[in-house]
């Protein structure tokens, strides 16, 4: 009888363990809030820059370059950015907050002039109840 | 009166030292929470990797440990050695000697062999251990010579007669020290800290080393889940290591 109890012990022990093995992660991600991410997107625009020097009007026209990102990932110019962290055996994505100066919106676009690259993941809507440096599941 | 007052303090003493062994026991599992246990089996990926490792390396070092032990064993027995009783003292001085005193010749001749940062720099200096060999023996010398010579007159292999003749009298002590190197083998500490550097080949047995202060409290859970194993192997084994180490004398 002891043995039999001790065998389904083992059994179930080293079963759950075997499963948890195959599908920890699977579910980890249950339990993870899940945001979308997007790329910014290279724009650029000329822009005419007028100053007065001696009662004078003077004009110039630059080519500049902004990133667009989505007006909703913007919040108090702060945004979202996905991060992967590379722990032994294995990574997972953490969101990270960033600063961002912006230069006003295109459509539904919103132009970043600094605080942002364009290899960056921004999570596409702003949320309060994400947390800097809370792991999350990506999806793109 | 006297003997009385004996007995209270011999029972005081034992409560004493049965209270130091089971509190870090009871430590571990009471400081383990349930977050922990979600921590490290759902959330953490190094917990089920090490573990296996762990596993894995303790059941090399228990097979090979046994075997080893056993064709120590029988040819110390059997084989006609002169000064057997000079080998087994050696063995007796070794087995009494810390693992610190044969860390660096361990290191030394792993550096040798370019084993150094391998899975066998855990496994094989562990393989050849003086309490197994030792233990066998003692086992062994209750099994009858006369058993030998019978089997002889049948077969000439030494092999045949081990396997037909000697092992099936030997499963208690095989068990038992199975039993005792697994357990060796999975709760080993400097070994896998001098020979080893990649993160990847450490056991669980040093896990503390790598948490960070952030974490350290998942130790507690880790300890929780290690020692199932342990409690599990001991059931099973129970009576055969209780038979074994019956025979275990100088």
């Amino acid at each position: 009888m002891r043995k039999k109890v001790l065998c389904l012990l083992t059994a179930l022990f080293f079963g759950l363990l075997l499963l948890g093995t195959l599908f920890h992660q699977k579910i980890d991600c249950m339990f993870r809030e899940h945001v979308t991410v997007v790329n910014p997107k290279p724009h650029q625009e000329k822009v005419t820059k007028t100053w007065e020097k001696n009662g004078e009007e003077h004009r110039i026209i630059t080519e500049e370059t902004f990133l667009l990102i989505p007006k909703e990932a913007v919040q108090y110019n702060m945004i979202y950015v996905l991060e992967t962290v590379e722990v032994p055996y294995g990574s997972y994505e953490v969101v990270r907050l960033k600063g961002v100066e912006t230069a006003g919106e295109t459509g539904d676009y919103v132009k970043v002039t600094r605080g942002l690259k364009e290899k960056d993941r921004v999570v596409d809507v702003f949320s309060e109840s994400l947390e800097n440096e809370e792991r999350v599941v990506a999806e793109e | 009166m006297a003997k009385f007052f004996g007995k209270i303090l011999i029972h005081i003493f034992q409560l004493v030292i049965a209270v130091c062994l089971l509190l870090p026991v009871v430590l571990t599992v009471t400081k383990a929470t349930l977050a922990d246990f979600f921590s490290v089996l759902v959330e953490e990926f190094w917990f089920y990797p090490k573990f296996w490792f762990s596993l894995g390396i303790a059941a090399a070092i228990g097979i090979g440990s046994v075997v080893v032990a056993v064709l120590a064993a029988v040819g110390l027995k059997f084989g006609r050695i002169k000064h057997v009783k000079g080998i087994l003292f050696v063995l007796l001085l070794l087995m009494m000697m810390p693992l610190q005193t044969t860390l660096l010749p361990n290191y030394i001749g792993l550096r040798d062999l370019s084993l150094l940062d391998k899975t066998e720099a855990l496994i094989l200096p562990m393989l050849a251990s003086p309490f197994a060999i030792y233990l066998m023996y003692q086992y062994m010398d209750s099994v009858p010579y006369e058993g030998f010579e019978a089997a002889r007159l049948e077969t000439g292999s030494v092999f045949r007669i081990l396997c037909s003749v000697i092992l099936p009298q030997m499963r208690a002590c095989i068990a038992a020290v199975f039993v005792f190197m697994f357990a060796e083998g999975f709760n080993m500490v400097e070994q896998p800290l001098y020979f080893v550097k990649k993160e990847t080949l450490k056991p669980l047995s040093v896990l503390a080393e790598s948490l960070t202060s952030a974490n350290s409290h998942l130790i507690f859970a880790v300890g929780i889940l290690c020692m199932i194993p342990m409690l599990l192997l001991y059931g099973f084994y129970e009576e055969e290591l209780t038979e074994g180490l019956g025979h275990l004398k100088a």
